[in-house]
């Protein structure tokens, strides 16, 4: 494991693949110029509008632009979703994502279906989208949306906790960052959606975390 | 036979006889008048304002009468701040109109009353109604409103003071700006009658009246509660039912010099155990929950036999509990009940005979309030015991004694344009009849919380409750209001029914309830609390060791635990700082020991304290700014005194801190209680050259308290009740909250998101302003250093603490250690500080030291 000192992100290697944890919240797998993402929960502010709770849409075109920004400046070839793509049911913000996926129509995308990806799976198929129902086999990794199955040989990736520690500091002050949470045989991402909320872990000291704080990677040292 | 009689009748036949005081409401109601009463608790106002509506009813009698009759709708509003009173009022309602033979249906409408029934009131509506600001508001919501209120003759507020000065109070102010204009509009339609319009008119006339408790502003009061447009006669009625008040405080037998705040309290219980026994029921008041559970405790240590006969009561204690408590003590099945502010409203608990207040008030209106909680009938004694928690505090005993003899009362302030209740009410009317822009913008405005909304302001509403923003883009299918031939309406039926769900402005604590494995609820705690236990460890609660089991669901599930034992919790917030009024007084009577002036037992006996004040460093007069400046090995501290409470000191501190820090870059530690503050730094702290640069100076104040504390943060934490206020956040439908789970979203979230991308809202801005009213007191901030201008700055140079530092410095610790540990620290400190020469001092210090390393050193995980 070591950190790189120039640059903002953190490398990290697995059963010999070397994985880069990226300030943006994503991971990319370096040999196969692969993003694993995690937790977008697209078309969770017109969710909320049509409820009746004002929140702008511009909130997920930031999601997409950070994205685009990784896929254009690492090369990106393949497209991992951990699952919770779209927060709910259909809306009218699911046409952005399509216009956004246009774009990038060479990109491989592949979403392990998360517990809020409701959506029709037509819908989703028409994307140029493989769906995995369950889980998603790629040696040495198992792409994975919720926590860890111990009785899986492999290494699982996953997403669905939005993992933060809470630091505090001098005079009674505190601040939350989201964090990757490396376990034995498991990571968790932390959530790519801005429009997310965190969920505060509670760690062992086996356990490696790395959280994210001034746009950069930082290992944390208990 | 005349009205007048049959009451007076009806007064003998109870052995009553009317007070002056009622006679005058009735005449002013009688002509025409609104008004407040301003008459305590226990004091007959209820029947001050009930009976001239019944009597305006027999008059009328040509026209409405025999049970059976054509109905005759609403006549009577009784608005009442909580459901335990409405219950009270609605029986001696009912049965008062009753025996003077009056058939008039007087029924509740309140959370307690089932949807059932509620629906059958609507289709015949009662003569008479009580029910609380939310229940109106939501009648409000279901529209009809110019049937239901068309017919109303008066409007009663119950307990103002308590609503007045909170966003309740908005809300009755909004409720009455809508039913006035009703009423009003309904008058005009109606022919006047010649010959006698006198009469006609004065009974046909909306008067709308409130009873509240003495405060400082009884005149704003009644403005505000009767609005801006008002144009007819109003008064003041000011009942002198003479309540006795005598105050007494518990001193302690030896002054410690040295005092610190919270922990001399339980070592008086062999002094209170008398005043206990001596009375047939006492209630106990401490200020925080964590400070009832603790006494609870402790007392039932000292006096076992009190186990079965004294109980509990505060405000995260289960509803069960709680009535329980109420209806054993009413019963005068208790002889104690420790409790917190939970008490000091309610019920008429007749059997209590005395009340022991345990620490500051910190404010002279709450201190009478719940002296009155004694004694309960008219010319009744109230006792009131007052226990210091630390010796120092025995001068508020003094200066309550003053301000109560002199009736100084603290204000209430009103809110003014609280867009979220607004937000709220504009959704509610949405969704009752729908409303028409002109009238309502006109309506909103004769209230006194909006009487300056601009018309830009208003506008920025009605999009927020259309369109949900700015850009139409950004907010496609919002979904909320429509405006449909210039009626603002709400009909999406999910919507509506959402909305219902969340009217009000009471918004609870994030709490997590406390349940026994066996089901049955205690109370709840704060989140924050239970989740730093683990299984197994035991806590104090509900005046019970409970060991904790599991946390599942959002439900701390415990038992019994074996033994006694266990931490006790605390409770975020209710800090109470101390009042203007009470500061003042304070104030007063250290200047009355400068001058050796001092009346008061409690301030005489203080003389040990104030001499060893006087002798290392000085006591502060009238005229007098104190400042301490101290070295030790801590570093260089300076110590401020402004007396003017915790609030104010917190946000002085970091603007002094901030001041100095523009000379030459600064580290501060700070720390206050509600007589002073410390400001302590590794550096000679450049004092003398701050203040000649204008370190008291109120100019550029605002921007520079902003510049000075995290703001930011405190609007962070304040924005959770107000996203709840305007519809922002959703808890889910009662039973039914896995559904609506995709709308949940943290108001932290949502407060990022509105400060990033809509940084303009109304609603971020009212945070901003909230934080500076009310968090940090700007105004009282602002005259507290135009008072210190006006002063003679007094600097002392101590070579140790002094009395009024000290406490200072231990609430410094207080942050860091546990209770035990501080306890061992600050004997040791006291040792040193005392002697002029001790050699552990070193030693002691040393200690402190190593804490204050430990404490700020590196970040670790929660």
């Amino acid at each position: 494991m070591t950190a790189n000192a120039e640059s903002q992100y953190h490398s990290i290697e697995i059963d010999g693949e070397e994985l880069l944890l990226l300030p943006e919240r994503a991971i990319l797998w370096k040999r196969k110029n692969a993003l694993l993402v995690s937790d977008l929960h697209l078309g969770k502010s017109g969710h909320f509008r049509k409820a009746g709770i004002p929140l702008p849409s511009s909130i997920h075109h930031q999601d997409l632009g950070r994205l685009t920004k990784i896929i254009e400046e690492r090369s990106v070839k393949k497209l991992y979703l951990l699952g919770d793509l779209y927060h709910s049911t259909h809306n009218t913000e699911w046409n952005h994502f399509l216009t956004w996926r246009k774009k990038h129509s060479t990109l491989a995308i592949h979403l392990i279906r998360g517990n809020h990806d409701i959506l029709d799976d037509r819908l989703i198929i028409q994307a140029g989208i493989t769906l995995h129902p369950i889980d998603l086999e790629e040696p040495p990794f198992l792409l994975i949306h919720k926590s860890c199955d111990k009785n899986r040989s492999l290494f699982q990736i996953s997403g669905h906790l939005h993992p933060a520690i809470r630091l505090s500091g001098k005079g009674r002050q505190s601040a939350t960052f989201p964090c990757f949470w490396f376990r034995k045989n498991c990571a968790v991402l932390p959530a790519f959606g801005n429009f997310t909320g965190n969920a505060m872990i509670s760690s062992t000291d086996s356990d490696n975390i790395f959280f994210i704080a001034g746009g950069k990677v930082i290992a944390f040292n208990r | 036979m005349k009205p007048r009689e049959q009451v007076n009748l009806w007064f003998n036949s109870r052995g009553w006889k009317a007070f002056p005081f009622q006679h005058e409401v009735w005449d002013r109601y009688h002509e025409g008048y609104s008004g407040l009463l301003n008459a305590p608790t226990g004091s007959g106002k209820t029947f001050a304002l009930w009976i001239p509506a019944l009597i305006e009813s027999i008059e009328a009698d040509a026209w409405v009468s025999k049970k059976g009759e054509k109905p005759r709708g609403l006549q009577v509003l009784w608005i009442t701040p909580l459901r335990a009173l409405a219950k009270d009022i609605h029986a001696a309602l009912q049965s008062s109109a009753k025996e003077m033979g009056v058939h008039w249906r007087v029924e509740l409408r309140t959370g307690d009353v089932s949807s059932a029934k509620k629906k059958k009131q609507l289709e015949k509506l009662p003569e008479a109604l009580i029910i609380t600001p939310e229940s109106l508001h939501l009648l409000l919501s279901y529209g009809n409103s110019e049937q239901i209120f068309g017919n109303l003759k008066a409007i009663i507020v119950d307990e103002w003071h308590e609503l007045f000065g909170s966003k309740r109070g908005v809300l009755v102010e909004l409720a009455l700006s809508r039913i006035k204009n009703i009423c009003s509009a309904k008058l005009q339609s109606i022919p006047k009658i010649s010959g006698q319009a006198g009469v006609q008119a004065n009974s046909a006339v909306l008067k709308i009246w409130g009873i509240s408790a003495t405060i400082g502003n009884l005149k704003q009061s009644m403005d505000v509660l009767l609005g801006n447009d008002f144009r007819g006669r109003k008064t003041i009625v000011v009942a002198n039912v003479k309540k006795n008040i005598s105050i007494q405080s518990v001193i302690p037998d030896e002054i410690e010099r040295f005092p610190w705040a919270g922990h001399l309290g339980t070592k008086l219980i062999p002094k209170i155990l008398p005043i206990i026994e001596q009375y047939r029921s006492t209630l106990l008041f401490t200020n925080t929950r964590g400070q009832a559970e603790i006494w609870y405790q402790k007392i039932l240590e000292a006096a076992p036999h009190l186990a079965g006969i004294m109980a509990l009561h505060h405000g995260s204690l289960s509803k069960e509990v709680r009535t329980w408590v109420e209806n054993a003590l009413h019963g005068g099945k208790l002889k104690l009940v420790v409790c917190t502010s939970s008490l000091d409203l309610g019920v008429d608990f007749t059997p209590v005979e005395t009340v022991i207040q345990v620490g500051s008030p910190k404010g002279v209106a709450r201190f009478l309030q719940r002296a009155g909680r004694s004694g309960h009938q008219p010319e009744a004694l109230s006792t009131i015991y007052f226990v210091p928690t630390h010796s120092l505090e025995l001068i508020e005993g003094a200066a309550l004694k003053e301000a109560v003899e002199k009736m100084v009362l603290e204000d209430r302030i009103p809110y003014l344009n609280s867009m979220d209740v607004l937000v709220q009410y504009l959704v509610t009317l949405a969704t009752g009849d729908g409303f028409r822009k002109e009238e309502i913008f006109h309506e909103v405005r004769s209230s006194f919380a909006f009487h300056d909304l601009s018309a830009e302001e208003w506008e920025w509403c009605l999009q927020f409750i259309t369109t949900g923003g700015s850009s139409l883009d950004q907010y496609e299918e919002y979904s909320k209001v429509d405006e449909l031939d210039g009626i603002f309406k709400v009909h999406d039926k999910r919507i509506a029914l959402r909305h219902r769900l969340t009217i009000g402005t009471i918004v609870s604590d994030l709490s997590m309830s406390v349940k026994y494995l066996s089901g049955k609820i205690l109370g709840s705690i704060e989140e924050w609390f239970i989740t730093r236990l683990k299984p197994g460890d035991a806590f104090w609660f509900a005046g019970k060791s409970l060991e904790l089991v599991n946390i599942r669901n959002n439900i701390a599930y415990v038992r019994k635990a074996k033994g006694s034992r266990g931490v006790i919790p605390s409770w975020q917030g209710g800090r109470m700082p101390l009042s203007t009024q009470l500061s003042a007084m304070i104030r007063k009577k250290i200047d009355e020991v400068k001058h050796h002036k001092e009346k008061e037992t409690e301030v005489k006996v203080l003389k040990p304290l104030f001499d060893l004040q006087q002798q290392r460093s000085a006591i502060p007069a009238l005229d007098e700014f104190l400042i301490e400046k101290t070295e030790t090995n801590e570093g260089y501290h300076c110590f401020f005194f402004p007396f003017e409470g915790r609030l104010v000191h917190e946000g002085m501190a970091a603007l002094l801190a901030h001041r100095i820090a523009m000379i030459r870059p600064f580290t501060f530690s700070m720390a206050m209680n509600d007589y002073g503050f410390e400001l302590l730094s590794d550096h000679e702290i450049p004092l003398e050259e701050a203040i000649d640069d204008g370190l008291f100076s109120t100019e550029n104040l605002y921007a520079e308290i902003y510049a000075s504390v995290n703001a930011t943060e405190m609007a962070k934490k304040k924005f959770r009740e107000i996203a709840r206020i305007a519809g922002l956040i959703f808890a889910g439908f009662p039973g039914n909250q896995q559904k609506e789970r995709h709308l949940q979203a943290s108001t932290e979230l949502i407060f990022k998101v509105f400060s990033e991308y809509d940084p303009k809202n109304l609603l971020l801005k009212q945070c901003y302003q909230e934080v500076m009213d009310f968090q940090l007191e700007e105004h009282r901030l602002r005259a507290a250093l135009l008072r210190i201008q006006s002063q003679k700055i007094l600097i002392q140079y101590p070579e140790r603490p002094t009395p009024l530092s000290f406490p200072i410095i231990v609430d410094r610790f207080r942050e860091k250690l546990s209770s035990e540990k501080l306890e061992e620290q600050v004997r040791k400190m006291q040792l040193s500080f005392g002697d002029e020469k001790n050699t552990k001092e070193k030693e002691t210090l040393r200690t402190s030291n190593y804490v204050t390393v430990l404490n700020t050193g590196k970040a670790k995980i929660l």
